[in-house]
């Protein structure tokens, strides 16, 4: 016989929830009450602070600046062991990760700091320090890390003008610092360049005559025209107007925008938007159509991914692509064969440098001056710097000091190893870069954190998409385009 | 008596206190932040419905339900369908199949991101599929362009979820008497009558069970979308997953019209929720 199972009535119900509520509530308090509230005062002088813990120990701080000094109150508590939380945001090349493990290990063994390093994958660090964030729980130091506009803007970053000065402001491009200042101050530290440079197969150019590098759009277009052979599967540029997770797209298209002229923002206010007036936009996509209509780029390109002109080049589907050095530094790892047959070069008119990862550290560390140290340690020795983190990751990533760039030319000069491939000098490359395409807004030419939640969210890649693929009148898709980005600069800047 | 009552309910309350950590509370903070507007990193500032009416003025929020109650339900429909023919094909005995039926489990027990990676593959212009394609003489296809992106996200879909049916409807037709069947032969019924007659109705619960669990989880598939297509193109795959990841993680990270669209859309599961515990447990 089958009993029924006993029915607990409303009341009751209600009753045993709040009193599980209760008992949360208690074992909170319980737990508060168990682990004291750190008290935190700040020093604003350049002392020796010694703070005197009633009847168990002494604690003794050395201050080098003005600082905030921690200390736990309490009499039977121990002094809090310094630990740094670092989040790295992982590297396409692994000597570049290795390098920041290495060089955060030996900080703390130098300085006596914990430091715990976290190595993030690209696509979830943002996530993360977002979710980290609202929880009040960011890490001291990110490095490599996205979105320091939009972080910077929310007052969440500590200015990094002292650090910036220390490493040698003077050594610094002053490009890679326009990519630091928000609102006039420096709050991050650029690490590297990350040019999205065109690439090209020699063989595939020489055999049709096509002179490389091209030096103007139309030079591009020409180029890509009589690269294209579809009977032989190639198509003369990869032009990636997907929208799955993939920078790639909508970088090639600003990039043709600001050839192009382009205005997005004068000023950063919602008055300063201009995009609805902006003849260059209807030009850019224009142009991107002719790419896509004509057949130049694959005829899948609009279901590209991030990886999709990636795989496209290196299995010689393409004949020509913009890309960070992703690309080259698989071929020399993976297909030294195709490597020899690939140039590197300019993009016409001026190359988009897609080096936005930045080091900087957050409002709410305790530790904000050892964290400061940290950095500075991790770029003073230049030549350390170079070598491993430039030249170990055969120049995935190009140096930003002068000081080092200047060996890397020298390099270029002598026909080194992972430079043999760049048609001209990195180092003329790199200082006639003009445009950033994450937050780096033209032509106001400064750091616009509503810009970064745009291209981070690929919605320039979903207005370029509807505008050239989904063939949609290009002036309703630019008025869209300019009633998106006032919207969000009205929230936020007014 | 007084006393049993007492311990009845400490018993109860470690369960009800783990449901109201994990459950009720994230759920009435979603629904709180809902109704705030918050910068990342600062205080709430309580706007009412403005995040509702936002989400309910804007176009893309009805592309979004439409996208998504397609990919579900075409694909929870294909899963069913294979599932059950899987599962009456290897219900039978013949030689080999244990390993057939371990062999079917694999694309359910392979991780979703290394699911998505291996279709970019198949599907690209030079792919598995489209030389087959041209193999035999036909254009390649786009299959992640606009026409095509929704079918082929749904595939992907099927290909890894169709094993969960499987093993729902096997266990479902092992439970069902075979003195049934039996009977049922002895009066001559056909095997297409069996189907219908016996095996059926008595896999209904199982069948409604596995659909409607399987619905809401495809309706919160994130992985296969995000890594395949990321919403496009054109939005043409953009579900309530990849929409609200945007909302919340990218675009101004405004993590209320993120809460808001997920309340707007809690109906749904809520009666999805409410269509399984009947089926599985027979009452409301």
């Amino acid at each position: 016989m089958s009993q029924e199972p006993k029915k607990v009535d409303r009341r009751k119900f209600i009753y045993a929830g709040l009193g599980a509520v209760a008992l949360i509530a208690i074992g909170a308090a319980a737990y508060i009450a168990m682990n004291p509230p750190v008290v935190t005062v700040t020093k604003p002088t350049t002392s020796v602070v010694t703070t005197t813990v009633p009847t168990t120990s002494v604690v003794t701080t050395t201050v080098p600046t003005t600082s905030v000094v921690t200390t736990t109150v309490s009499t039977t508590t121990p002094p809090t062991e310094k630990k740094l939380t670092v989040w790295a945001r992982s590297a396409f090349v692994a000597a570049n990760n290795d390098w920041i493990k290495k060089m955060c290990l030996e900080w703390a063994q130098k300085t006596g700091i914990k430091v715990e390093v976290s190595l993030i994958p690209t696509g979830e660090l943002t996530p993360k320090l977002i979710a980290a964030i609202e929880a009040g729980t960011p890490p001291d130091v990110c490095i490599h890390g996205y979105i320091p506009a939009t972080l910077a803007e929310q007052g969440l970053l500590v200015t990094l003008d002292d650090v910036i000065n220390e490493l040698g402001k003077d050594d610094i491009y002053p490009f890679k610092l326009r990519e630091a200042t928000v609102n006039g101050k420096i709050y991050c530290f650029p690490d590297h360049f990350e040019l999205y440079y065109l690439l090209a197969r020699k063989d595939l150019a020489d055999a049709k005559g096509v002179k490389l590098p091209p030096t103007s759009l139309d030079e591009l277009y020409e180029a890509a025209k009589a690269l294209t052979d579809k009977d032989k599967g190639v198509w003369g540029f990869g032009y990636p107007l997907g929208k799955g997770n993939d920078a790639d797209g909508e970088t090639t298209f600003l990039w043709a925008w600001y050839c192009l002229g382009g205005k997005i923002m004068t000023s950063k206010s919602s008055a300063g938007v201009v995009i609805k007036n902006d003849k260059a936009f209807l030009d850019a996509v224009a142009y991107t159509r002719k790419f896509w209509e004509e057949g130049l780029t694959p005829p899948d390109s609009d279901g590209w991914t991030d990886a999709s002109n990636n795989i496209n080049f290196i299995d010689g589907r393409i004949a020509m692509t913009q890309n960070p050095p992703s690309i080259y530094y698989s071929l020399m790892t993976g297909k030294p064969d195709m490597a020899a047959k690939t140039v590197i070069m300019p993009s016409p008119i001026s190359t988009m440098d897609g080096g936005d990862e930045s080091c900087y550290i957050f409002a709410k560390s305790k530790y904000v001056d050892e964290a400061k140290d940290l950095i500075v340690y991790l770029f003073k020795d230049k030549e350390e710097y170079r070598k491993g983190f430039c030249e170990n990751g055969n120049y995935y990533s190009l140096p930003v000091f002068k000081s080092a760039m200047e060996t890397v030319s020298q390099q270029w000069q002598k026909g080194q190893a992972g430079l043999k491939a760049w048609l001209v000098n990195p180092k003329d490359v790199v200082e006639a870069v003009r445009w950033e395409p994450s937050r780096l807004v033209q032509p106001l030419n400064e750091c616009v954190g509503i810009w970064e939640d745009l291209f981070w969210a690929f919605e320039i890649a979903g207005f370029m998409q509807r505008a050239v693929v989904g063939k949609e009148d290009p002036e309703k898709v630019r008025e869209d385009f300019h009633n998106k980005v006032v919207q969000l600069a009205q929230k936020r800047y007014g | 008596m007084k006393l049993n009552k007492i311990a009845d309910w400490l018993y109860v309350l470690p369960v009800l206190a783990v449901i109201t950590i994990i459950f009720i509370i994230p759920l009435g903070y979603t629904f709180w932040i809902s109704f705030q507007e918050k910068a990342l990193g600062s205080g709430a500032k309580f706007i009412g419905l403005t995040n509702y009416y936002t989400i309910l003025n804007s176009k893309i929020f009805y592309v979004i339900i439409s996208n998504t109650l397609i990919y579900s339900f075409s694909a929870v429909f294909i899963k069913a369908l294979i599932g059950l023919g899987v599962a009456l094909l290897l219900n039978r005995k013949f030689p080999g199949r244990g390993v057939l039926r371990a062999f079917s489990i694999i694309p359910w027990a392979a991780p979703a991101f290394a699911v998505a990676f291996f279709f970019i593959l198949l599907y690209d212009l030079k792919g598995l599929f489209n030389r087959i394609l041209t193999y035999i003489g036909l254009p390649a296809l786009r299959y992640l362009g606009p026409e095509l992106a929704m079918p082929s996200v749904i595939f992907v879909n099927v290909w890894k979820g169709w094993p969960f049916f499987f093993l729902g409807f096997l266990s479902g037709l092992q439970a069902i008497p075979q003195e049934i069947y039996e009977s049922a032969e002895i009066d001559g019924a056909s095997r297409f009558k069996k189907l219908v007659y016996i095996t059926l109705p008595n896999l209904k619960t199982v069948f409604f069970t596995v659909c409607l669990l399987s619905l809401m989880w495809t309706m919160g598939d994130f992985t296969t979308i995000y890594l395949l297509t990321g919403g496009g193109p054109l939005d043409r795959t953009l579900t309530i997953p990849v929409a609200s990841y945007f909302k919340a993680f990218a675009s101004g990270a405004s993590i209320p019209q993120a809460a808001s669209l997920l309340i707007l859309v809690l109906p749904i599961y809520l009666i999805l929720i409410y269509l399984v515990m009947k089926y599985a447990y027979g009452r409301t």
